[in-house]
């Protein structure tokens, strides 16, 4: 690790950073405040009303997802949470390898005794912090949103620590893929669109998945599957020694896969050519 | 011991040769220029050099390293300045000088602010507000910083005005009287003449030429009408010249090589008239391989 450029890094990094984690902060406080306006009985009707496909989108059945602990967990499958680490992982993956490539900032990095592996871990360390910081930021803005929102049951913000552990590991899996992309392209512009094509795709295969029982198998296609705060909320608040084992299956594919997808991203990027910049 | 040995260094892309076995040394403390026009394989050379590329065949090692395989080991015995050096835009002169100084054991800030005083660098300014010569010249400073035996520079002059254009080859001068080895590329005849001690010529990804600039300099073309019969020359000048046919209006060109006072006094005793002596130059060295390249 060299500390010179872990700093330049952080430097570089911190005004997406904290836009990102203040963002998610407020998000996730306005977000609870939101779920405590809503009765459940007419939520329940409501959906019970609509169409099964809408029903089916729901991670959980629409008695549990009625509950406080569900309707606040939730909070971690909005899209604009989920948005928010999207682009601080993507910024900071594509940018890894690709970016400096082409920005050519890498090849006068590469041009010290540096060794690849330390220019890329340092870069990567400050996304995996940032991914950790905007996941912190976001369950205070929870706990915020639960001192001053009231619900018929108040749950502890203890108990939806699943939610930002499992949003850890969706970030560590999105930093492993944007970076994996990063290294084998040799354009940003490339890289970003390669990974919003495969996270758009990945969606789409998990929606079709639950929606269509005859499509269900395609949930095992998508990392998506993985990503399921809302149950693993519920399910450990309910049954913790029958679920335990689930919560860590799910975050093992997540920090596995990201995991391997950066040893890969490394090994590809120690052989790489390094080319001009564009 | 040579410092560079480049030994059937060969890189393709596909169907296409970049660089084809190219063979040659570079001494330490001799400053070696590269000559090209674009697409000659240059910028390859030297970022097969750097370790940026892996070799499709042949093998490049600096002070008996693997520039590819000890990369990090080479890199601490070089600094590199690229063709198109791009730097970090949100930081500052100064900034950047000081980041590249921390990144080396081998340089010190104070020796960066000497340089970028030399070079007449704003280091207040923000990198992506500067011009493409302040830039260069920022990229040249952070090169020049490290203490280390040899210098690669790709097209170091490029963007730069006359005056720092003289700033650096003085630089690249005062590298050489400290021992460093130089090893630079440019489109400059000029400059790559003025202060190399030895010239390599590439076309096509293959290394055609490779000249003392010293031989260069005491080469001359002799012209003049002949008026009668040339006498043969004394045995000591024959070796050293190189008599073209006379065209139809009588014009003869004399290629000479070495010291000129011998064949002076054999010149004095020939049937000649409107003569002229001019030194031969790079150029000519280039525009062998490259007729229609110009400065």
């Amino acid at each position: 690790m060299n500390f010179v450029l872990l700093f330049r890094s952080l430097r570089d990094g911190w005004p997406l950073l904290a836009s990102c984690a203040a963002l998610a902060f407020g998000f996730t406080w306005l977000r609870v405040w939101v779920a405590s306006q809503i009765k459940p009985d007419a939520f329940i009707k409501f959906f019970s009303e609509s169409l099964q496909i809408f029903q089916n989108l729901l991670p959980v059945p629409i008695a549990e997802f009625a509950t406080p602990l569900a309707r606040v967990a939730f909070t971690y499958e909005e899209f604009g949470l989920v948005l928010l680490l999207g682009l601080w992982a993507i910024a900071r993956g594509t940018d890894s390898i690709a970016g400096r490539v082409g920005a050519g900032t890498m090849e006068m990095l590469l041009a010290q005794p540096l060794r690849r592996i330390t220019i890329l871990s340092s870069h990567t360390l400050v996304t995996l912090v940032g991914v950790v910081v905007i996941a912190l930021t976001s369950w205070l803005g929870v706990r915020m949103g639960l001192v001053v929102s009231e619900f018929e049951q108040e749950p502890a913000w203890t108990e939806i620590a699943p939610g930002p552990a499992n949003f850890v590991g969706l970030g560590l899996f999105i930093t492993g893929a944007a970076t994996f992309i990063s290294a084998l392209v040799r354009s940003r512009g490339n890289a970003v669109g390669l990974m919003i094509g495969f996270y758009i795709i990945e969606i789409a295969v998990m929606i079709v998945a639950r929606v269509s029982e005859q499509f269900s198998w395609l949930r095992w296609l998508t990392i998506l599957s993985a990503y399921e705060p809302t149950l693993l909320t519920l399910a450990l608040d309910r049954r913790p020694e029958e679920f335990w084992p689930m919560f860590w299956q799910y975050n093992a594919w997540l920090f596995g896969l990201g995991t391997l997808l950066l040893a890969l991203s490394a090994a590809i990027f120690c052989h790489r050519d390094v080319p001009a910049p564009l | 011991m040579p410092l560079v040995r480049i030994e059937s260094l060969s890189k393709r892309y596909g169907r296409v040769a970049a660089l084809s076995d190219c063979t040659f040394e570079i001494a330490p403390g001799e400053t070696l220029g590269l000559l090209g026009p674009n697409g000659a394989g240059k910028t390859t050379l030297l970022r097969l050099l750097l370790g940026y590329l892996k070799p499709t065949a042949g093998r490049a090692t600096i002070d008996g390293l693997d520039c590819y395989r000890q990369s990090v080991d080479v890199h601490r015995r070089l600094a590199y300045l690229p063709g198109d050096a791009r730097l970090f835009r949100n930081l500052n002169g100064r900034q950047t000088l000081e980041l590249f100084a921390r990144l080396r054991t081998t340089a010190t800030i104070e020796r960066a602010l000497q340089l970028a005083e030399r070079l007449q660098l704003d280091l207040t300014r923000r990198v992506r507000h500067m011009s493409t010569g302040m830039r260069q010249k920022l990229a040249l400073a952070t090169a020049l910083t490290p203490d280390v035996p040899l210098v690669i520079l790709d097209e170091p002059t490029a963007n730069l005005d006359p005056t720092v254009r003289r700033d650096v080859a003085e630089l690249i001068r005062e590298a050489r009287s400290q021992g460093k080895t130089v090893f630079f590329s440019s489109h400059v005849l000029s400059e790559v003449e003025e202060v190399c001690d030895r010239v390599l010529v590439l076309r096509q990804g293959q290394l055609v030429e490779s000249v003392e600039v010293a031989q260069v300099r005491q080469q001359h073309r002799i012209s003049a009408k002949l008026t009668g019969v040339i006498a043969p020359p004394p045995t000591e000048v024959a070796q050293r010249i190189e008599i073209n046919r006379p065209d139809a209006e009588g014009e003869i060109q004399i290629l000479t090589r070495g010291d000129l006072a011998p064949l002076l006094s054999w010149l004095s005793q020939q049937p000649l008239v409107e003569l002229s002596i001019e030194p031969i130059g790079l150029r000519a060295v280039y525009e062998r391989h490259h007729p229609m390249a110009s400065e």
